[in-house]
């Protein structure tokens, strides 16, 4: 029987449908204003993808920060555990996930059996996640998809001095206005990022093997200049995006062949 | 959005608010509003779900009672100050962080941060100063006498008091806790007590009588048998009584040691726990599925259910750092010294093993799956030691949760984070 997951993040919102222990349908779409209708779209969506109707689905578990305005959730689970359990099956080497988001970022702990052991969070403030990333790209007129092809041209970095988004703002836009070129600019907010990201593993302690996933782990030049920092080989899932929905859907599949499936 | 955490503060919220109001500020300082309230308990017009919580609102307006009444002199006191001199000159005596604490609980907080703010007191410091500051500023509290601040835990209660003594021109009397446990360190407090005295007498126009202090460090000690009763009624397996139960408990911890009443009303508690785990026992009650241990302070403010919602998943807070007894037994014949012994005594102060001990002994007596910690806004007391506790944690096994927010300023809590957060841990616990 085919079970679903669904990640509503703050950005992104995606579905992945499993059916006989192979992906199905996999969807993503923008989160936007409203989280109850990025989930009914995107799963209506994956549907269609997948030729199943909504009641043919065993089971269907929600994650992210949406995950508590999901109408068609059978269960809520935490981002940390998904990502802990969709990493765990791309790669069951892995013991630290590194998922840095459109708001948060987490350093997640694994032990062999890919449970979670330990985690930290990034504190209230979002500077340092993919939000601050897409704010800075506007300030330099540049697509995500270039961001990360300028970060790779250079080593040299104009360092960002303001960990609030909104200054940092401010500070590229009057950098670009003093002549640096962009690519050193946007090594400077690579720095930051890395920064804050490298603190949090370090707080937690990193073993190896290291995955990192969310949106953030699709920018080359945050995976590079995170590995440097950190000393390790950093792996990366197909579409480390979907690997939040991907865990929700393993859960699903857990819970449909008797193991419990928490209910929070 | 809430997230199920948080509530907004809407409706009675806001009428409560109106309540605070300017017009309203004669009222609250009125002594006989107290004494109403304490007939009302007394008389048993308002329901309590223990005879020992009737008792507890009963002492705090009486308390606040005697703090607004204008003849006898009244003093200022810091959290963990040596209650018992004031029981025992018979001065009164004000908490304003405990206060603070209160306040935020009835929805308040907003009209007093705003005030402080106002008048240039930091939005990074901690918010139970910055709440009792607005309270101050805008004469919601009772005025004093004198200011009483121990060193104990932080130095923002010392820093506020100091300013307040400076602003009134009142005298600021500190007590300087050393950090280390020796004979050298308690005759310096004792000289310390004793300097305290002759002030409180000097401002108050009373005069200390010996048997008068011994008889406060007698219910002091009596205070110390009945709570370490009730905690051990409290980590039953049943768990009956737990943080959420407990808080509003605080207010005697902080206020009433020294009282005659506080060893009654602990010991009145302790009776009731005991009859009704053992009813609670024969009706085939279920302990909770999670037990843990709350370091610090959690969320106080009006609005807010964390310790609810942990609850609802099965997760029940047993017991919290600031209920633990942490002094040992008292000799009312040497009754400074007694006192200077307490003084020392408090984990929080002075090297970190101390407090490890305390937390290790509290996860063992009420046998914890996890320790929750705290990271109030602005309280480095609390939240410098983190990483120690947590390697301590980990060598002994015990997971741990690590949550930032503020117990008092709403506006300092990410409900979604926070959220996310103990749904983590508990998912962690579960498997
Ligand atoms: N193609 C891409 N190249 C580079 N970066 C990308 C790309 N696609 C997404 N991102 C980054 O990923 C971020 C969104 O990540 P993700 O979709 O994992 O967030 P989310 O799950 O919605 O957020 P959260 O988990 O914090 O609630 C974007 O802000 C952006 O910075
Ligand atoms: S919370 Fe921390 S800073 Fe605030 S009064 Fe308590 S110990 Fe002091
Ligand atoms: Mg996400």
């Amino acid at each position: 029987m085919p079970v679903a997951g669904i990640d509503v993040g703050s950005l992104s919102t995606e579905v992945v449908i499993l059916h006989e222990g192979k992906i199905a349908a996999a969807v993503m779409l923008p989160t936007g204003a409203n989280s109850r209708t990025a989930a009914n779209r995107a799963m209506e969506q994956a549907l269609s993808q997948s030729g199943f109707t909504l009641d043919a689905l065993e089971n269907v578990v929600a994650t992210g920060y949406g995950r508590v305005s999901v109408p068609f959730a059978h269960a809520k689970v935490t981002e940390i555990t998904c990502h802990g359990r969709g990493a765990h099956f791309l790669d069951p080497e892995v013991r630290t996930v590194i998922d840095i988001g459109g708001q948060d970022s987490k350093v997640i702990c694994l032990n062999k059996q890919g449970k979670v052991v330990d985690f930290l969070m990034n504190d209230k403030c979002a500077a340092g996640t993919g939000r601050f990333l897409e704010v800075m790209c506007q300030a330099l007129e540049v697509g995500l998809a270039d961001f990360s092809r300028l970060a790779l041209i250079t080593v040299e970095a104009v360092p960002i001095s303001s960990m609030c988004t909104v200054f940092a703002e401010s500070e590229v836009i009057s950098l670009i206005a003093d002549g640096y070129p962009r690519e050193k600019i946007i090594r400077g907010i690579i720095a930051s990022i890395v920064e804050r990201t490298e603190a949090m593993a370090g707080r937690i302690g990193v073993v190896e093997k290291v995955m990192m996933t969310g949106g953030v782990a699709k920018n080359r030049g945050v995976v590079e200049a995170l590995q440097d920092a950190l000393g390790v080989r950093i792996a990366l899932p197909e579409d480390p995006q979907l690997v939040g929905a991907l865990g929700a859907a393993l859960l699903a599949q857990d819970g449909q062949q008797g193991r419990t499936t928490m209910s929070l | 959005m809430g997230y199920g955490l948080f509530k907004k503060n809407t409706g009675i919220g806001k009428l409560k608010e109106k309540i605070v109001g300017n017009r309203n500020k004669r009222l609250l300082r009125w002594p006989f509003l107290y004494l109403l309230g304490r007939e009302a308990v007394r008389r048993g017009l308002i329901k309590f779900p223990y005879r020992a919580n009737a008792m507890l609102v009963e002492y705090g307006m009486e308390h606040l009672r005697k703090a607004y009444q204008r003849k006898t002199a009244l003093v200022w006191s810091s959290a963990f100050s040596p209650t018992e001199l004031f029981y025992a000159l018979g001065v009164n005596h004000f908490s304003p962080e405990v206060t603070a604490a209160v306040t935020a609980s009835f929805g308040f907080q907003e009209k007093l941060l705003k005030e402080a703010e106002t008048n240039w007191w930091g939005r990074d410091s901690c918010s139970f100063h910055r709440c009792a500051m607005g309270g101050i500023l805008l004469d919601y509290f009772p005025r004093p006498r004198a200011f009483c601040a121990s060193t104990h835990l932080c130095d923002g209660g010392v820093l506020l008091f100091n300013n307040l003594a400076a602003r009134y021109r009142l005298p600021m009397l500190l007590l300087d806790i050393p950090l280390r446990q020796d004979q050298y360190s308690l005759d310096y407090v004792v000289r310390q007590l004793k300097e305290i005295i002759s002030a409180l007498e000097a401002c108050s126009g009373k005069k200390m009588q010996e048997e008068r202090l011994e008889e406060a460090v007698a219910c002091a000690d009596a205070a110390r048998r009945e709570l370490e009763v009730v905690n051990r009624w409290r980590s039953h397996p049943l768990s009956l009584f737990g943080a959420r139960q407990a808080l509003a408990y605080l207010y005697l911890y902080h206020n009433g040691v020294g009282s005659p009443v506080t060893p009654k009303i602990y010991n009145t508690l302790a009776h009731e726990l005991h009859m009704k785990i053992n009813e609670a026992a024969t009706t085939g009650a279920k302990p909770p599925r999670y037990r843990l241990l709350w370091l610090h302070l959690p969320p106080l403010f009006r609005g807010n259910n964390i310790l609810a919602y942990l609850e609802e998943q099965g997760a029940k807070v047993v017991f919290e750092e600031f209920s633990h007894v942490y002094w040992g037994p008292m000799e009312p014949h040497k009754p400074l010294e007694a006192i200077a012994r307490r003084m020392l005594a408090h984990f929080g102060y002075g090297p970190i093993e101390r407090r490890l001990h305390v937390i290790k002994t509290m996860a063992e007596n009420f046998a914890v799956d996890g320790v929750i910690h705290f990271s109030h806004w602005g309280c480095r007391q609390n939240s410098g030691s983190l990483k120690i506790i947590r390697d301590y944690l980990r060598r002994e096994g015990i997971p741990l949760l690590l949550l930032d927010g503020d117990c008092a300023d709403s506006r300092n809590n990410a409900p979604g984070q926070l959220r996310t957060r103990i749904d983590g841990f508990l998912e962690m616990l579960a498997k």
